[in-house]
């Protein structure tokens, strides 16, 4: 049963990632690495106050591990390399790059992107390239000079993970401000989630517009979204989401008695870059995060105050189970068991299908903004 | 739906809004000296004028708050301006009596 | 361990404490500072008109300029003692500050009047003060470079700023750089004429003995003369005495200074209680008008009417019901000789007398026409006006809107009060309360409860955890912490309904304000 739904799983999921996966199970579950379960085992990663990267066996629901990560802590964006064996992260005021072998917490890759007099901030972008070699984050850069600040335009960074320590960027294009979560498509393209949804080729800096949201051409009748995403996930079907809040007037813009406020979201799959734009379901509650469910694209999951389950096909809501307290950021393993973290020091498991809380995962600080990833060990 | 109506796209609202008074409490208490209108989903109020849909308890997310940088004028940034500022107390839900404020106005 | 502690003693000796009243009179010339300090990193440009890069191309109140030195303190290592600090607040003051019809329209925030709501122009409401108070920007005058230069500011130190809801949606830094700044340096111009004028124009003689009314949360009403004794240039003592409204006595004594020529900034105490005053004086150095509040709370407190000289200067109560008999405090100073309330409204008896109170038993005839009454005292008449009301039709509670933020519980942020006052009307001439021609009668006395403000705070049960409200209308919330009896043990937050009943004959009339009950905040400023 179990093994049937993951190959489900894995069918829908078509990611750059799924080929991967299937040879990771090729050689089965005995495989170890460091003395970790391998061979596609999932871990979930995620970090904490003080600055801690941690790493959980999703098996058991047992914090395994904790590395130290230099500098004060970031946002606690965390990005697993393809092969499940590195967790980068972003450290030191966001500033930092670092990268940890998850099975000795030995540190493998750094980066100060603050070089030359500038202060660069990256906003949770981190992605990497397929084959694990080229790691990408979008820098936000401004300069104090004697009396006054300067603002400089944002950039993609392409860093080689293979210059290890006090890496520098080998090359860098520029990109639109505002950008947030960013991920790397099949095609080698890197989606930039920002106003608009662009995909740059971080070969020659060339970009394209994949959704258009702030510039939608809807006409009067909607406002323009307010798209937003500070959370990375999705790695466990392959797709991008940038969730989106706007309003249909259906009339006179203004008139509260005729509109209507949806939830609304542009998915895209990072096997094709197919995108599915469009309203979810009625804005009844806040959401800070989705994710799909393996089994049925139509399945979303939701967190914040409640955990939600709703069916974008009936463009409904069909479970809401209040929480603990306030979590942001949700992920799934592919037993489709839901994780849902950030914010405070625990991460509750929970039941997709009931939504029922199944289990907490104690932590020794607080999550703060920190990504739940999932982190296949090959 | 009622309780909706009153939903935060403060300008665009008020610029066209056909209904004015039913913004109104909501744009009232947002504009307390003091408190921010950033409503995602707010400090002091929430997008609906009321405290439901606000992280909570506030405990859980002020770390959220402090490390992103987005209520700087009520929660100390500790992206830039306050990177000290509770490095001390991993657990903000735990050891919130330790947490002080910030007042360097009031320093000298 | 020691730092915090510091920090918390010097929180309560309150915003203002820049003053440094009690510093030894150690000439330290600020323009010296400036050149010696602010020059590390600060250029001379040259140009005599704006000798220094940046800082002569902006005009700030003394608590922006400290909030701009405590910036340099904090993020660009300036190195500046006290006495030094408040040499080069005073100098920019004085030499670039605001003229007083610039600094009107926000004063609420230099006199950290609580629960202000602001009228805030659209293209600013998104841009600037959905963070921070439009008071913060409304503050400053500055040239449309050095706009823009802030706007770069906001960008490196909160960078996050473009990421947030109202911002995400739109390119906000390029709409921040190029539409509000050349908006800001108009509305908010640097040459404002205005600053030019007052600078050339004599300044208000504060020395002298002043006729005080104002009002306390929890003590009500008071009346007081104030004498203020210039020590040095800009630097006074002053004595108030003076009576509460129940008769006990008042009295306190401090040190102000003033900036700009009319900015009064002074601390006192006031029986026993450590107390500040925020006031302007009027261009023609007649009145001084502000807010006084306690250092460690200062959303206790309330405002300050002072007129130079003797003066009737408020009523208290500031009305009489037509055939009805109650006392009336006239405040002021220097009250000699017969009192006169106006037509059909008679002085039954003088209960007692002091030279800043007279205290009387006044009657309205059942006659009495609906209408204001010119008061008297002997050759003093009064600003203040009496009037006689046929019934109250309406009471306003002020603040109409208000926040409570919970604390204390072994935690380091206090709580945050919120106080109320019931202001009562009379419908006016043409019977119709809400109209143009109601009657302000005045504040009044008022029975003060809470409800849930809707039907979610009454699930929540708002009303067990938010907080208590006493028979002054002073709220105090709800204690700092997770609450676990609570759903997601969220904190003893709440959104309420304060509700002013007041009498009127055998009559009740209710009022009512909403009042949310919100979480800290961790961050103070002189400016919110």
């Amino acid at each position: 049963m179990k093994f049937l739904k993951m190959l489900k799983a894995a069918a829908l999921l078509g990611a750059a990632g799924s080929t991967v996966l299937l040879s990771g199970y090729a050689v089965g579950e005995t495989a170890q690495v460091n003395g970790m379960k391998a061979g596609g085992h999932e871990y979930l990663l995620t970090m904490s106050r003080p600055n801690q990267l941690h790493i959980i066996d999703t098996e058991t629901k047992k914090l395994i591990r904790s590395c130290d990560v230099p500098g004060t802590f970031g946002a606690g964006a965390v990005l697993p390399s393809p092969d499940g064996r590195i967790a980068y992260v972003l450290s030191n005021k966001v500033e930092d790059v670092y990268g940890f072998d998850i099975t000795d917490c030995k540190m493998v890759f750094s980066a100060k992107q603050s070089q030359n007099g500038e202060r660069v901030k990256t906003f949770v972008s981190l992605a990497i390239s397929g084959d694990g070699k080229e790691l990408y984050t979008v820098q936000n850069p401004t300069r104090k000079l004697n009396d006054r600040y300067e603002v400089l335009a944002p950039r993609l960074a392409v860093f080689n993970t293979e210059d290890g320590l006090n890496a520098k960027s080998v090359r860098t294009f520029p990109v639109d401000r505002r950008i947030t979560k960013i991920m790397t498509m099949k095609n080698g393209e890197v989606i930039l989630g920002g106003a608009d949804i662009k995909a740059i080729n971080p070969a020659n800096g060339e970009t394209r517009v994949l959704s258009a949201l702030q510039n939608w051409a809807r006409g009067a009748d909607w406002i323009p979204p307010d798209a937003f995403a500070m959370f990375t996930q999705g790695e466990h079907v392959g797709e991008y989401i940038m969730p989106y809040f706007t309003i249909k007037w259906n009339g006179e813009p203004g008139d509260m008695e005729k509109a209507e406020f949806w939830w609304g979201m542009s998915r895209i799959d990072v096997a094709t870059g197919e995108v599915d734009e469009r309203e979810t379901v009625p804005f009844e509650f806040i959401v800070f995060n989705w994710i799909t469910d393996p089994a049925d694209s139509n399945i979303l999951y939701g967190s914040f105050n409640q955990l939600s389950k709703h069916d974008i096909s009936k463009k409904k809501t069909i479970a809401v189970k209040d929480l603990d307290h306030t979590f942001y950021s949700i992920n799934m393993d592919r037993d489709r068991t839901i994780y849902i973290g950030g914010t405070s020091s625990d991460i509750s498991v929970h039941n997709p299908d009931t939504l029922e809380k199944i289990g907490s995962i104690q932590l020794p600080g607080d999550m703060t903004t920190s990504d739940l990833r999932i982190a296949r060990l090959l | 739906m009622k309780h909706l109506k009153s939903f935060n796209k403060k300008a665009k609202m008020l610029d066209r809004t056909t209904s004015p008074d039913e913004v109104e409490d909501v744009v009232a208490m947002q504009s307390v000296v003091g408190c921010t209108s950033t409503n995602d989903p707010g400090w002091e109020v929430d997008p609906f004028g009321g405290l439901g849909s606000l992280c909570q308890p506030m405990e859980s997310d002020l770390y959220g708050c402090a490390d992103a940088c987005w209520w700087p004028a009520q929660v100390p940034d500790t992206i830039s301006q306050y990177p000290d500022w509770s490095q001390d107390v991993s657990k903000a839900n735990e050891d919130w009596r330790k947490l002080d404020g910030i007042f360097p106005e009031e320093q000298k | 361990m020691k730092k915090p502690m510091m920090k918390r003693a010097l929180y309560f000796s309150g915003a203002i404490a820049f003053m440094g009243l009690s510093s030894a009179v150690v000439a330290v010339d600020g323009e010296s500072v400036i050149q010696e300090k602010c020059l590390l990193c600060h250029t001379q440009t040259g140009n005599p008109e704006t000798p220094y890069s940046r800082i002569s191309e902006q005009r700030k109140t003394p608590e922006g300029w400290q909030m701009t030195i405590n910036r340099m303190q904090r993020l660009n290592g300036l190195v500046i003692s006290s006495d030094e600090e408040r040499a080069v607040i005073k100098y920019l003051s004085d030499t670039q500050g605001l003229a007083p019809s610039e600094s009107a329209p926000h004063r609420y925030v230099l006199e950290q009047k609580p629960n202000v709501v602001e009228n805030v122009d659209p293209a600013y409401a998104e841009m600037c003060a959905r963070c921070h108070s439009n008071a913060r920007f409304g503050l400053q005058r500055r040239t449309e470079d050095e706009w823009k230069l802030h706007v770069n500011t906001h960008m490196a130190i909160n960078p996050t700023t473009e990421l947030h809801a109202l911002a995400r949606d739109r390119s906000w830094y390029d709409i921040a750089y190029n539409d509000v700044a050349p908006k800001l340096a108009t509305d908010y111009a640097f040459n404002d004429p205005a600053w030019k004028k007052w600078q050339q124009m004599s300044k208000p003689k504060l020395a002298g003995s002043w006729s005080v009314a104002g009002f306390i949360a929890g003590k009500g009403n008071y009346s007081a003369t104030l004498n203020i004794t210039k020590v040095s240039k800009d630097n006074f003592s002053l004595v108030m005495t003076g009576h509460y409204a129940d008769g006990s006595p008042l009295k306190g004594s401090g040190q102000a200074k003033v900036f700009s020529g009319y900015e009064w900034r002074a601390s006192l105490t006031l029986d026993g209680v450590k107390m500040r005053q925020v006031m302007a004086a009027s261009e023609d150095g007649t009145t001084l008008t502000g807010r006084m509040y306690q250092a460690a709370h200062d959303e206790i407190g309330g405002e300050l009417n002072a007129m130079n000289g003797k003066a009737i200067v408020a009523l208290s109560p500031s009305a009489i019901k037509q055939g009805g008999q109650q006392e009336i405090t006239i405040i002021g100073s220097g009250l000699k000789g017969d009192i006169s309330l106006g037509k059909d409204v008679q002085v039954v008896k003088v209960l007692s007398r002091d030279a800043d109170r007279v205290v009387v038993l006044a009657k309205a005839s059942t006659r009495a026409s609906v209408g204001l009454r010119d008061v008297a005292v002997g050759g003093t008449k009064a600003n203040a006006q009496l009037a006689v009301y046929d019934s109250i039709a309406t009471i306003q509670v002020t603040p109409n809107e208000s926040i409570a933020r919970i604390g204390g519980n072994g935690g380091k942020l206090a709580k945050v009060q919120s106080t109320y006052r019931a202001l009562a009307f009379s419908a006016g001439s043409d019977g119709k309360p809400g109209t143009e021609d109601d009657m302000r009668l005045g504040y009044m006395p008022a029975q003060w409860s809470l409800l849930p403000f809707d039907e979610v705070a009454d699930h929540e049960n708002d009303l067990k955890y938010a907080g208590t409200i006493d028979g002054n209308g002073i709220f105090t919330p709800g204690d700092a912490g997770l609450n676990p009896e609570r759903k997601f043990s969220t904190n003893n937050v709440g959104n309420l309904k304060v509700i002013a009943q007041v009498a009127d004959g055998d009559n009740k009339v209710e009022g009512e304000a909403h009042l949310l009950v919100t979480v800290p905040t961790f961050i103070k400023r002189a400016i919110q």
